[in-house]
C-alpha cells in the first residue's frame, strides 16, 4: 500500500511556528510580562507573527523568538516613557490580580525589580527565570557576555539594596 | 542579604509573578491576523502537514530553560509525573509498575491494537490541513470519539524502542475547538501487566513523538482541557 503523504498546505515554516506557538507561546508572554510589558500578550503575538513572516527558521528559533520580546518590551518601554512625560496618569501598575496573587515578600522584589534601568531588568529576568546562561542572554540582548556580567552584578546590587532599604 | 538568599527570593518572586500572565484562547488568530495571513492559513494552531516531523528535535527546550518554564506552563501533574525536561514536543515516558503478568487491565478490543489500524479519511472535524482533505489516514479514533490519534505509517508505525530512523510520531486531534492551551495528558497502560506509563504534550492536542518503553497493547487514557477519551495503541519491537 502506498503510504499517504498529506500536502501542506502551510509553508513549512508556518508549520514550524505553529508547532512553535504551542511549546513557547505562554512562556513569551510570560517574559514579556516579567520584562514589564504593559501588553505581554500584543507581544509575544507579535513576535509570533514576525516570525512567522520571517519565512524560514533557524535550528533553534527561541533565542531569536525571545530577542524579539525583549527588544518589542523595550520599544515599548521607550514609548510608554514618552506618554507618561506628557500624561502622568498612564503608568502601568501591577493589575488588583496580580497584587491579590503575589504575595507581599513577590511583590518587593518584583517591585524593586521594575526599578531597574530595562537592560538590566532583562539580564536579570533571563537569568533567574529562564536559567539562560550568560551567552545567550548576551545572544538574546544583542550584546557581550561581559556587559551581561556586568548588567547581572549591579542589577543584583540594586536589588539588594532596594530590598534592605525596605526591611 | 548575600547572593544566595538573594538569587532565592528573586526566582521565587519571578516565577510567583510569571503565573499571572496568561494566555488567551484566541492567540493563535491574532498572531496570524498580525502576520498578514490569508484565510486559508487561519485556524486552530497545530501543524498538519509532514513540516514539523523532519524538524521537531528543534523545538526541544534547552536543559535549563525547560526547568524553569516547566515550573511555569506545564501543570504540576506533569511534573510529578517525571518530565519536567521534556518540554518539547516529544516525550519519552517514564513508567512504573512491575513486568507484564497474567493479570492485569482489561482485555484489549480497540482497533488500534488489533492488526493494523485503519486506514481511512479522517473526521470531518480533523481534516484541516489535510489535502486532499478526505484522503485516507491510518488512525485511531478515541473510543468516546472526542479524538483521533492520526499515525504517520499504515504498518507497525509505533515501536518499542523506537526506531532509528524514524520517530513514533502521532498526531492528536481533538473534536472540541481549543479553549486553552494545557498540556493532553497520556497515562498509558500496557495490556497484560500493571506497567503505566505517563507522557505530557505541552500544549494540548497537536504534534508529538511519544515513546514508550515496552512493546505491546497500551491503552491510552487522554485528558486535556476538561475532555477525556480512551484508545488503545499497539506499539511492536
Amino acid at each position: 500500500m502506498t503510504r499517504p503523504q498529506p500536502n501542506p498546505p502551510l509553508r513549512p515554516a508556518d508549520d514550524d511556528v505553529a508547532v512553535l506557538f504551542r511549546g513557547r507561546y505562554v512562556e513569551m508572554v510570560r517574559l514579556a510580562g516579567l520584562l514589564g510589558a504593559d501588553d505581554p500578550e500584543d507581544i509575544a503575538q507579535e513576535a509570533f507573527a514576525r516570525l512567522m513572516r520571517k519565512g524560514a527558521l533557524d535550528a533553534d528559533p527561541a533565542p531569536y523568538l525571545r530577542a524579539i520580546v525583549c527588544n518589542l518590551t523595550r520599544n515599548r518601554h521607550r514609548h510608554l516613557r514618552v506618554v507618561r512625560e506628557k500624561t502622568p496618569r498612564a503608568v502601568s501598575e501591577p493589575s488588583p490580580e496580580q497584587a491579590a496573587i503575589l504575595r507581599e515578600d513577590h511583590a518587593e522584589v518584583i517591585a524593586a525589580l521594575a526599578a531597574l534601568p530595562p537592560r538590566r531588568r532583562e539580564a536579570i529576568v533571563l537569568r533567574f527565570w529562564l536559567d539562560l546562561s550568560e551567552r545567550e542572554i548576551a545572544t538574546t540582548m544583542g550584546v557581550s557576555p561581559g556587559t551581561v556580567k556586568s548588567q547581572l552584578s549591579r542589577g543584583l546590587a540594586a536589588l539588594a539594596q532596594a530590598l534592605e532599604a525596605k526591611a | 542579604m548575600n547572593n544566595h538568599s538573594m538569587e532565592g527570593r528573586l526566582r521565587d518572586a519571578l516565577a510567583a509573578q510569571a503565573q499571572t500572565f496568561s494566555a488567551s484562547p484566541d492567540a493563535w488568530q491574532h498572531i496570524q491576523a498580525k502576520a498578514g495571513l490569508s484565510g486559508q492559513r487561519r485556524g486552530r494552531p497545530g501543524p498538519r502537514g509532514t513540516g514539523w516531523l523532519a524538524r521537531h528535535s528543534a523545538f526541544v527546550l534547552p536543559a535549563a530553560a525547560a526547568a524553569a518554564v516547566a515550573a511555569v506552563a506545564l501543570s504540576a501533574t506533569a511534573i510529578a509525573h517525571g518530565f519536567p525536561g521534556t518540554a518539547g514536543r516529544g516525550a519519552t515516558a517514564r513508567s512504573s509498575g512491575e513486568p507484564a503478568s497474567s493479570t492485569g487491565p482489561r482485555a484489549v478490543t480497540s482497533n488500534g491494537c488489533a492488526g493494523q489500524p485503519p486506514v481511512s479519511p479522517l473526521p470531518v472535524w480533523a481534516r484541516t490541513g489535510f489535502h486532499p482533505a478526505d484522503q485516507a489516514m491510518p488512525q485511531v479514533m478515541g473510543e468516546a470519539g472526542n479524538i483521533v490519534a492520526i499515525l504517520w505509517a499504515d504498518r507497525d508505525a509505533l515501536h518499542s524502542p523506537p526506531l532509528q530512523d524514524r520517530n513514533n510520531k502521532i498526531l492528536w486531534v481533538s473534536r472540541f475547538p481549543f479553549t486553552s492551551y494545557n498540556p493532553l495528558v497520556i497515562k498509558a497502560t500496557l495490556a497484560g501487566s500493571t506497567r503505566t506509563a505517563t507522557v505530557s504534550v505541552p500544549g494540548g492536542p497537536g504534534p508529538s513523538i511519544i515513546n514508550l518503553p515496552a512493546p505491546g497493547c497500551w491503552t491510552f487514557h487522554l485528558s486535556w482541557s476538561g475532555h477525556t477519551d480512551e484508545l488503545k495503541l499497539r506499539y511492536v519491537p
